[in-house]
């Protein structure tokens, strides 16, 4: 295969423009010996994707290029001089300009980029004249960001006299932006070049700031002329970037290798039931995972909470104590105690090893209903029906208080200082987490029944009572994307994020399963089917590298991602959990309904 | 069941369930007091919160038969009233779709005192 011959003529030109060197290096060429005599056998090992050279005779200068590409030669060659460059195989880089007849750069804007690195201002101000920027506008822009960077220079220096002269002179011919000039000239009175420095968002002659004007002056010049920098890796990243994005199933970190695609086999997540956890004697409603992925635990309506190891599925601790259903857990980020909320007006918190109560906080008039730590393992917020929300120290002290609206739950950001609350109703409220100032409303059309917020805090989801999940971006305040299929009405049903990078939306439903779609696509793409009655908490952890689901049947099922035995996806249909208990309980629901109903008519008398 | 979302009322004269004081009315519902249950005295409501219907079922009362259901506390499952389906009789008909709440089992949490 050679290339078509229009091509062969450039190349051909090309090496007759600088013949001299070429024919030079040529007798040091190991591939001009070694591959020559047997065509391109030999070659395949070679990079594919470099078109190869093989300057064996003097005056024909024939390549075997070993497939045709659909990219323009030059654009590939110059990326992979850039590349070569920013790696320092300084020798390699000229050799292949010398062997290609590729430049990187032709000499004015080589010239131009030595001259801003040296600081050479007047060349570069020659420079921008004939580099070719095509309107008057765009070279103004340039000359601007290169006099303001002169400017500032000068001001560092304490050559006050000659800024003041390119301010006056020269940066306020360039430019109308009035502000910018002002800002500039603000500058003037800055005591030291520190101060400069950090009142200018600039990090100083000698620091990356003229590197930052060469990427931003890239703009007014044509990429053919100035390749953009680091070019090849912002497309190895988008090419990365894009793989993962096709993939459903993300739940494990992408392989940076370039050598092959990236795929998560499908599907790894959910891999079927792999436990059941028996434990409590009531409904199970709440679920959480320990930071470090070893243990989980458990809040039911029996009032106790359980704490299970992840490694053999048993229980560690039963925390009892409560006085009311317990709703709500939240682990400390050292996994070393854990804070649960109850109906019964208080939280608690536990020490994992020992599952000794460590402290008891009274400061609610109602129902606890949810709590989050504050980052640290010193404090932790918590909000409850009574129109609370209260900032908790671990030794039991309320740090601060605000009256807010009915909490019914609340998702909480430290880094971006986030504070979420749903409301009783159908309005969720954001504060600043660190002052709790009111910030900004989400409206829904019906109630809210649960929230949950992304890791980064873009994201967050509401579950509604009409079985609806709403995904807001909380950047824009917009409603993404919503997920339905699930059932839920007026009894609360939480939503979670799962995956990695949160790429998963989960939820429970009132017919015992759970769903299970892709964040960015909205697709379906797991029903489990693990539980009998109403399925109330889903949550995962990228630690233990499973999906948690607890339900009204009284039993935790485990839905492993990397490992156990595949299965269909449909749901993964397992031997009833029900067990004497739960049968018990329903024969007493029955009979409940029928006392009722049998005891005497109901009498109705209208007047 | 599963853990209850729970409803709360504003404003004066609320009905809350006598065992869990779980909110359940409001008095500007009210559309008549003149009604009997089988714990005695009853009040005909037009709209209520956090209860749980049973099944339905077919009634004869002193106005006719109506089909009705069983209503019960959403957060203790006391029973505390029916709601009616389907009257048959049609001067009854305006009592489709409303709330029977039984006296006895309700209370008015705004009120430190009552009156029956």
């Amino acid at each position: 295969m050679t290339l078509p011959s229009g091509d062969d003529a450039h190349c051909e030109d090309a090496t007759d423009a600088k013949s001299n060197g070429a024919s030079t290096s040529q007798p040091q060429s190991p591939l001009s010996s070694s591959n020559h005599g047997n065509g391109g056998s030999a070659s395949s090992i070679s990079s594919s994707t470099q078109p190869m050279r093989y300057p064996g005779l003097e005056q024909e200068t024939r390549r075997i290029c070993l497939r045709e590409s659909q990219f323009d030669e030059e654009q590939v060659v110059r990326l992979l001089l850039q590349e070569l460059h920013d790696r320092g195989f300084v020798d390699t880089f000229t050799k292949l300009q010398e062997e290609s007849g590729y430049t990187l750069e032709n000499e004015p804007i080589a010239q131009f980029r030595a001259s801003i690195l040296a600081g050479e201002w007047l060349k570069v101000e020659e420079a921008l004249l004939t580099i070719g920027i095509s309107t008057q506008e765009a070279r103004n822009a340039a000359l601007f960001l290169v006099k303001r960077q002169q400017f500032l220079e000068l001001l560092e220096a304490r050559k006050l006299k000659q800024a003041l002269l390119i301010l006056q002179n020269e940066l306020s011919v360039l430019t109308d932006d009035v502000l910018q000039l002002h800002r500039l000239s603000s500058l003037l009175m800055c005591p030291s070049p520190e101060a400069l420095r950090a009142a200018a968002g600039w990090d100083g002659g000698d620091g990356r700031s003229r590197f930052l004007v060469l990427e931003s002056l890239q703009a007014y010049i044509s990429p053919g002329k100035m390749v953009p920098v680091h070019r090849m890796e912002t497309l190895f990243t988008q090419a990365i970037a894009h793989q993962c994005e096709a993939c459903s199933y993300h739940v494990r970190s992408a392989s940076q290798s370039l050598y092959v695609d990236h795929t998560c086999p499908t599907p790894v997540f959910p891999q079927g039931l792999q436990s059941s956890l028996r434990g409590h004697e009531d409904e199970v409603w709440y679920l959480a995972f320990s930071p470090d992925g070893r243990y989980l635990a458990s809040a039911s309506r029996d009032k106790t909470c359980i704490i299970w190891s992840m490694e053999d599925r048993s229980i560690v601790h039963r925390l009892s104590g409560h006085e009311g259903e317990v709703s709500y857990l939240a682990w400390s980020p050292n996994s070393k105690t854990i804070v649960s909320a109850s109906s019964d007006k208080t939280l608690r918190l536990w020490d994992v090893n020992t599952g000794d109560l460590l402290q008891s906080f009274d400061g609610h008039d109602e129902t606890v209903t949810s709590c989050r730590w504050l980052g640290d393992n010193d404090r932790f917020i918590s909000g409850g029906m009574d129109h609370k929300i209260i900032i908790w120290s671990t030794n039991g002290s309320i740090i601060k208080q605000i009256s807010s609206p009915r909490v019914h739950d609340l998702a909480v950001s430290v880094e971006r200082s986030l504070l979420l609350v749903a409301d009783e109703k159908t309005d969720i409220h954001a504060y600043d987490l660190s002052t709790l100032t009111f910030l900004y409303n989400l409206k829904e059309p019906a109630e809210v029944m649960s929230l949950a917020l992304s890791a980064d805090a873009q994201y967050c989801i509401t579950g509604l009572c009409t079985g609806e999940l709403h995904m807001w971006d909380l950047n824009t305040r917009l409603r993404m994307r919503e997920f339905s299929g699930h059932t839920q009405g007026k009894y609360v049903i939480r939503c979670a994020f799962a995956g990695l990078d949160d790429c998963l939306i989960t939820t429970g439903s009132e017919d015992g399963l759970a769903f299970v779609w892709n964040r960015d696509t909205g697709k379906l793409l797991a029903r489990l089917r693990g539980h009998t009655k109403t399925t109330n908490v889903c949550t995962w952890s990228t630690a233990a590298g499973a999906l948690a689901t607890a339900s009204d049947d009284k039993t935790i099922c485990i839905w492993p991602a990397y490992h156990g035995a595949p299965s269909d996806m449909s749901g993964v249909s397992v031997q009833s959990p029900a067990s004497q208990s739960s049968v018990a309980s329903d024969d007493e629901d029955k009979s409940m309904a029928s006392a009722a109903h049998s005891t005497t008519l109901s009498v109705d008398v209208a007047f | 069941m599963g853990y209850m979302h729970q409803a709360f009322l504003g404003g004066k004269g609320i009905y809350a369930c006598r065992d869990c004081h779980t909110h359940i009315a409001q008095r500007s519902c009210i559309e008549s007091r003149q009604y009997t249950g089988q714990y005695g005295r009853a009040i005909l409501f037009t709209d209520i919160v956090n209860v749980r219907a049973g099944q339905e079922d077919k009634r004869s009362m002193t106005t006719g038969v109506h089909i009705v259901r069983d209503i019960y506390c959403m957060r203790c499952n006391k029973y505390v009233g029916w709601t009616y389906i389907k009257a048959f009789e049609a001067d009854q008909r305006f009592k489709e779709g409303k709330f029977i709440l039984e006296r006895e089992v309700i209370y008015d949490i705004t009120r430190d005192w009552e009156v029956y």
